[in-house]
């Protein structure tokens, strides 16, 4: 479903990628691991279009999205959670999954909205509740929540657990496991390896902007055992 | 006591036809994080447009908002596509000198045009009343304030109900986000830019009517609108709204008790006051639209 080949992307005349190689499959649910600064974020910014894509080729569909805006990624349905909470402070709950959902015509928005509200009881109770004054774990859930308002075919998500409890940080892995389960692909990245290689079938490596180790779950699982990278 | 209600009133319907100015200002500082120094002479354009128009034909000038609100919104447009997108991201000083530029030329243009001599726009409703407890206002007056006032309250509720004022503050609020979810914020921007300066076209017909025109005023109209923005506290569009009635009417008291020009001074006083007490402006005391 996506396909990344030989991608370099820089910052000025700084290099962030080399080479970076990767596959998705459809209903896949795929870690992205590795230290600070191994490149992640700049991979996952490259995808949906926030970066330009120096060399190389990405294609989702088997379509070229690599010089597609952002918004015209986001049409295709990949849908891209970024790191830190980028919530809507000054909206309502409500209005974070409506403007989630601003592709869609206006029923179908409210259709989708109704849907999500029902499948998460504690959404439907915040609903009207400014989105900055809730907690850590609640604008997580809205901001997972906000990108399934678009229908997302593939769902990057860039280390949702950062600063979360542990509480907190169980019921989004809860949430992204729901997800995956109605058929959503989904590329995860996260520092924390062995939580997310619970979760998914298959991960890939980054260190120093490379893909330096790729395998299913249990491989990495037992290559993390020792390898600092993996921590 | 008569006096005091009377200026009262007047400042009252003053402030509503600047906060209407402003608030195109207050959209785009909103979501562009510009403050458009141009708007004062793009107003004052969009008054000499009346004045031309005026001459041309003897319908009620008023009517020229028809005509002037989508040229103007044109104009705003190709103003951000043409000016402001291509250096969107870098100093934002640069678009203030692009900005103040503009609004040099655009005086310029006026000067060369129109020439330098003081012009009004004739209005037969200047001739016509309405009295307000006991003080007669011109209907022009009545015009441009109840233009401005339905024209802030589509606004207000614009902002909070449609599809647009939703993905406007979203925009305004992260950036970053908004993109990921799908807006096109650069087409945000300049739809904002065309409501914006749009707005002048609605406005301008009945102020041509109420004031002189020179072709100098543009930039007295700027400093007045920021006066507001900034005491309404940036980007808030009640805290404008507030702020345009605070300045109205204390420049339409000040005018009627103070001795000479020093009537006029007081928005400026007004505007160190509130930024001494409260640095977030009229908008730190009210909720964010």
């Amino acid at each position: 479903m996506l396909d990344i080949a030989q991608l370099c992307v820089s910052y000025g005349k700084v290099d962030v990628l080399h080479d970076v190689s990767m596959h998705v499959g459809r209903n896949e649910f795929v870690a992205l691991l590795g230290p600070n600064n191994a490149g992640k974020t700049t991979l996952l910014r490259a995808i949906s279009g926030l970066v330009p894509a120096g060399s190389g080729s990405v294609k989702f569909a088997d379509a070229d999205i690599g010089n597609l805006r952002s918004d015209q990624i986001v049409a295709r349905g990949v849908i891209h959670i970024p790191e830190g909470r980028h919530i809507f402070a000054d909206l309502s709950v409500e209005e974070n999954l409506l403007v989630g959902g601003a592709r869609l015509k206006t029923q179908a928005r409210r259709r989708r909205l109704d849907e999500l509200l029902a499948a998460l009881p504690l959404l439907a109770e915040l609903k009207s509740r400014r989105a900055g004054t809730l907690s850590g774990g609640q604008q997580q859930l809205v901001v997972i929540s906000r990108a399934l308002m678009a229908e997302p075919r593939l769902l990057l998500i860039d280390e949702p657990t950062l600063g979360l409890s542990p509480v907190a940080i169980d019921e989004v892995f809860t949430t992204l496991r729901n997800v995956h389960s109605t058929g959503t692909t989904i590329l995860l990245s996260e520092q924390n390896a062995e939580l997310s290689l619970d979760l998914c079938s298959r991960g890939y490596v980054m260190a120093g902007g490379r893909i330096v180790l790729e395998g299913d779950s249990a491989q990495l699982k037992e290559a993390a055992l020792g390898k600092v990278y993996l921590t | 006591m008569g006096l005091v209600v009377s200026g009262f009133i007047q400042g009252i319907l003053t402030g509503l036809m600047l906060a209407f100015l402003t608030a195109g200002m207050t959209l785009i500082y909103r979501i562009s994080r510009i403050t458009n120094f141009a708007h004062g002479s793009l107003f004052v354009l969009a008054m000499y447009l009346t004045f031309a128009l005026s001459r041309l034909t003897d319908i009620n000038p008023l009517l020229f908002a028809a005509v002037l609100a989508p040229l103007m919104a044109c104009l705003g447009w190709a103003l951000y596509w043409g000016l402001i997108h291509p250096i969107r991201t870098r100093h934002h000083l640069l678009a203030v000198q692009l900005l103040l530029g503009l609004s040099f030329v655009i005086d310029a243009v006026m000067l060369i045009t129109f020439g330098g001599d003081l012009q009004s726009v004739e209005n037969s409703f200047n001739s016509r009343f309405v009295h307000i407890l006991g003080t007669g206002f011109t209907l022009t007056t009545i015009a441009g304030a109840a233009i401005s006032l339905v024209g802030l309250g589509v606004l207000a509720v614009a902002m909070q109900r449609s599809d647009f004022g939703r993905h406007l503050r979203a925009a305004a609020n992260d950036n970053l986000a908004a993109r990921l979810a799908g807006l096109s914020v650069e087409r945000l921007e300049g739809l904002t830019w065309a409501i914006g300066i749009g707005m002048l076209g609605l406005i301008a017909p009945p102020m041509s009517s109420i004031v002189t025109l020179t072709p100098d005023i543009g930039l007295q109209y700027t400093v007045l609108a920021l006066v507001i923005l900034i005491v309404g506290g940036m980007g808030s569009l009640v805290g404008t709204i507030f702020a345009g009635l605070v300045v109205g009417i204390a420049q339409s008291l000040g005018l009627l008790f103070l001795p000479g020009s020093f009537g006029a001074l007081l928005p400026y006083a007004l505007l160190v006051g509130v930024l001494m007490l409260r640095s977030g402006g009229l908008a730190a005391l009210l909720v964010r639209p």
